[in-house]
């Protein structure tokens, strides 16, 4: 009996030694430091099917002219285009689908589908901003700022905006997309000026002018000089009306990203509405893209205009006494009417 | 016999051991995957570290009916697209063959501000867009569709999103194609996904489209150990020599003992095991029982000589002259018999067992894998010479008389007995009648296995030309190989090196007595080992001169006389530079002046 119990405890530890201990999962802590929210290849990922979406859309969008039904093509093709597309980037590109009908596929901004700098968010929450820098297109138009929005977990990265960089300027430093930018909140951040405080100085700056008490906080740009240029335009050809111009910032944006310095690059838009009203005149409107969208091109009692535009900013980092640069723009006509 | 019985439970032990080892390592051993399979419906989550649990390697596999679809992503992009949704979470393993799962609602915290945050958004666009743009609503009517509908088509987002919270499985969402993902996969009813360990935290999503049961199987390339392959191999193989060897010393010892009674002696005991050997292949039951009786030892001995390595082969074979014929050098060592075997009837039937038995001598050397040395070649043809001036000698008198007592008594009484039945009976008939046989069959065998050119080949080659030698009468195939001069010159290589190399005023001696001796030393260990002693020592005593070493008077030379007579100072140098000189053909030591143009030249 003594031998018997001996043997079994001899045995009982080979026989235990004998199962190795199953693994247990032994994850990683949760980093300090959220991680990029983009690898390289989703980013690739996700630009070329976003070249395929506005492929797909562009073709439908300006064979639509030569539909039978030309407003259900262009709704189809703009369904189309919000797979990936959403917010300014949406209402600019329907608004040239309407002006290919009479200029074609020249109405459309070309997106080169080539990417020189990507700046990817850092961030575990959402909304995460992907911001994407083309390469010069083929038509040497200058390099495109791409702004993709994720919206929600569920929800894919949409073109949000896209502005033209002007000459000239220079892309502040960003952190490696590797290693991800920080996510400005809309309210908050290290730099001079938050993105809601930006884009409302800078739609002061526009509405007013060298009147604006911001005006010195930004660099003057082509865009400015441009929407100067229609208003006094517009002002002349109205003789003894009235002409009103109101600016407000779009809902959806500002998006922002930290850059190396502390600084952000802000992305953000406006809508802009010309009032025009006639007194007892005609009124020969020149501008094609005007007579496309207004469907005639002349008007006897008021003209509406409706605008979008989209800007690029690079606020420098707090204490710093630089203005803000103006990047870039895109600047469009969405909408039209008038009798 | 007790010795007999260990040494053959030594054997044994050392098979076992082998054999252990070896199962260890094939049939014993352990899987080299981990596959672990957990199965739910709705989606499959797996924690952060399950993924590179086992390896850093592991294969995805989902299954379900219908389409599947494998996720990877960081775990909390995972967590935040699964949401409020209820999900199973697969927390580790439970056993080898299963998932630990745990259900779960509502995986993590991150998502919900986001969930929240959405509709209020929305809410807001909808009311912002309605209200700010647009005063007057006849300006955009076209711009108008656009702005609810983007409204539209979040808040509706957004509203699915808490609707699929609070409903649980009311809206599933296929995860496929988000741009979360670092990868995925996608099949219809299986779909398979390798991902290789990445710093931070992963995860993947398995979710089938229809939201219905969905297999997920993680596999692990597992490291399979197997430690007791080394040692078992080892150890055994050290016992099996041991065993072997102790077989070989009891058998030599009994031989002695047996000797005075007329045991069969060395060859006719070589003979025995051969013969004994051979009917495992082509059976003669003659041969079998003639060489039970002949010898005691020999029934024991065959499986002696089969299994055994290369020293027991070497036991059995050292004695006859046959077993050295297979090898392109070896062959030539048939010849001395053949050549002796001229003058009378006896040397005639001498030979032909010995080609008889080399079928069964390839399969051994070839199977040993262990083809004997030089110097076992050596010794073995001396052997043969004496025994050939031995049988020259009797000739004359009748059949083996053995005149000499002296070194192989057993060989005296046992030749007449061994060699002549075997001559007899087994020798020559078995021989002719399986010579054809054996050739035939095997050569075949190998011809099939090989392709035609191969095929083609074999006649040239060791195995071809040995069973060419077989077809022809041995007395003249034999003969055409005059190996003999080749291993003379073998021998002369370093004879002949030394005047190329050596300085003339070598001393010899030193050199020749330096080799000497660990010649002799090496052949003392190797006659312990085999327990060949006395064969060996005889072999040696008719040992010619050995040759001075081509090497070893160079070495001399640098450490005497060179040295004054060089003009370069680095006296050590100088025997190296020297030969690297020579090995170019460039002028050898020389003066100062020769050796700078050497220089100068390199």
């Amino acid at each position: 009996m003594k031998r018997r119990t001996a043997l079994v405890l001899a045995l009982v530890p080979l026989l235990g030694a004998c199962a190795a201990p199953l693994p247990v999962p032994e994850p990683e802590a949760v980093p300090a430091v959220a991680p990029a929210a983009l690898e390289s290849v989703q980013v690739d990922r996700v630009l070329t099917d976003l070249h395929a979406v506005l492929d797909d859309a562009d073709a439908a969008g300006v064979a639509a002219a030569g539909a039978e039904d030309p407003g259900a093509a262009r709704t189809a093709a703009v369904d189309t285009l919000g797979a990936r597309a959403y917010g300014p980037a949406e209402q600019i590109r329907q608004a040239q689908y309407l002006l290919a009908a009479t200029t074609g596929a020249d109405a459309l901004t070309t997106i080169p589908s080539g990417a020189q700098t990507v700046v990817d968010p850092a961030t575990t929450t959402w909304p995460r901003v992907l911001m994407v820098v083309t390469d010069p297109s083929e038509d040497l138009q200058a390099p495109l700022l791409l702004t993709l929005v994720q919206e929600d977990p569920r929800s894919a990265y949409k073109l949000w905006a896209w502005e033209r960089l002007f000459g000239g300027v220079e892309l502040p430093a960003t952190t490696l997309p590797g290693v991800g930018s920080d996510p400005v909140p809309a309210d908050g951040g290290t730099a001079t000026l938050t993105p809601e405080e930006t884009i409302d100085q800078y739609v002061d700056v526009i509405a007013h002018g060298t009147e604006s008490e911001y005006f010195d906080g930004f660099t003057d740009t082509p865009l400015q000089q441009r929407i100067a240029e229609q208003r006094s335009a517009w002002s002349a050809a109205v003789g003894q009306g009235t002409f009103t111009e109101t600016y407000q910032p779009l809902d959806t944006g500002p998006w922002a990203l930290a850059t190396a310095d502390g600084g952000a690059i802000v992305v953000g838009g406006f809508g802009g509405l010309t009032t025009l009203t006639l007194a007892d005149s005609t009124l020969k409107v020149a501008d094609p893209a005007t007579t496309t969208l207004l469907g005639k091109d002349t008007i006897t009692k008021n003209l509406n205009l409706a605008w979008t535009v989209t800007v690029a900013f690079s606020v420098p980092p707090a204490g710093s006494t630089d203005p803000v640069t103006v990047l870039g723009a895109e600047y469009a006509l969405v909408a039209a009417s008038g009798e | 016999m007790l010795s007999r019985v260990l040494a053959s439970l030594l054997c044994l032990l050392g098979a076992a051991a082998i054999a252990l080892g070896v199962a260890s390592a094939t049939v014993w051993r352990s899987s080299d995957t981990l596959a672990a399979t957990a199965s739910a419906s709705g989606y499959l989550v797996t924690d952060p570290g399950v993924l590179d649990l086992a390896a850093d390697e592991v294969t995805v596999t989902a299954s379900a009916t219908g389409p599947v679809t494998i996720a990877l992503g960081r775990t909390a992009d995972v967590e935040a697209w699964v949401g409020e949704d209820e999900a199973t979470r697969v927390t580790g393993l439970a056993t080898l063959t299963e998932l630990t799962t745990e259900a779960g609602q509502g995986v993590s915290a991150t998502s919900s501000p986001t969930a929240t945050d959405a509709p209020s958004e929305s809410a807001t666009d909808t009311a912002s867009a309605t209200e700010s743009p647009e005063p007057t609503d006849s300006a955009t009517e076209s711009a108008d569709p656009s702005a609810t509908e983007s409204a539209d088509a979040s808040a509706t987002e957004s509203g699915d999103d808490a609707a699929s919270g609070e409903d649980g499985e009311a809206a599933f969402a296929d995860p496929s194609g988000s741009d979360l993902w670092l990868t995925e996969a996608t099949g219809d009813g299986r779909a398979t996904m390798t991902w290789e360990r990445t710093d931070g935290r992963w995860s993947v999503l398995v979710a089938a489209a229809s939201g219905d049961d969905v297999a997920l199987t993680l596999t692990w390339p597992q490291e399979v150990t197997t430690p007791w392959l080394r040692p078992g191999v080892a150890g055994g193989s050290v016992l099996l020599v041991l065993g072997i060897a102790w077989w070989a010393l009891i058998l030599v010892r009994s031989r002695r003992a047996v000797a005075g009674v007329g045991a069969a002696g060395w060859f006719g005991h070589a003979r025995d095991v051969l013969g004994s050997g051979r009917p495992s292949r082509a059976p003669s039951p003659t041969e079998g029982t003639t060489s039970v009786a002949t010898a005691a030892e020999s029934a024991a001995v065959p499986p002696v000589a089969f299994s055994a390595g290369r020293r027991a082969a070497l036991s059995a074979v050292s004695a006859s002259d046959t077993s050295v014929a297979p090898g392109a050098t070896a062959g030539g060592l048939e010849q001395p018999p053949a050549a002796a075997g001229e003058p009378g009837p006896a040397e005639a039937t001498g030979p032909r067992p010995s080609t008889a038995a080399q079928p069964t001598e390839i399969l051994h050397v070839s199977a040993d894998g262990a083809p004997m040395t030089r110097r076992q070649l050596r010794e073995l043809r001396e052997r043969e010479e004496r025994e050939r001036a031995e049988l020259a000698a009797a000739d004359r008198h009748g059949r083996r008389p053995r005149p000499e007592p002296e070194p192989e008594p057993a060989a005296t009484p046992g030749a007449p007995q061994g060699t002549g039945p075997a001559a007899d009976t087994a020798g020559p008939q078995p021989g002719a009648v399986e010579w054809p046989r054996v050739g035939t069959v095997r050569m075949p065998e190998r011809t099939a296995s090989s392709p035609e050119t191969t095929a083609r080949v074999w006649p040239a080659t060791a195995f071809g030309r040995a069973a060419g030698s077989d077809q022809a009468a041995p007395d003249q195939a034999v003969p055409d190989r005059a190996v003999p001069d080749r291993a003379v010159s073998d021998r002369a290589v370093p004879a002949r090196a030394v005047p190329a190399r050596a300085v003339p005023e070598t001393p010899v001696p030193e050199a020749v007595t330096g080799r000497d001796t660990s010649d002799q030393a090496e052949l003392d260990r190797e006659a312990a080992r085999t327990g060949l002693r006395r064969a060996l020592d005889r072999a040696m005593r008719r040992k010619p001169a050995t040759p001075p070493v081509a090497w070893s008077p160079l070495e001399a030379s640098g450490e005497t006389p060179e040295v004054p007579e060089l003009p370069e100072p680095p006296a050590a140098s100088s025997p190296s530079a020297d030969a690297w000189r020579r090995a170019w053909g460039l002028p050898g030591t020389a003066p100062g002046a020769n050796h700078d143009q050497g220089e100068e030249k390199r």
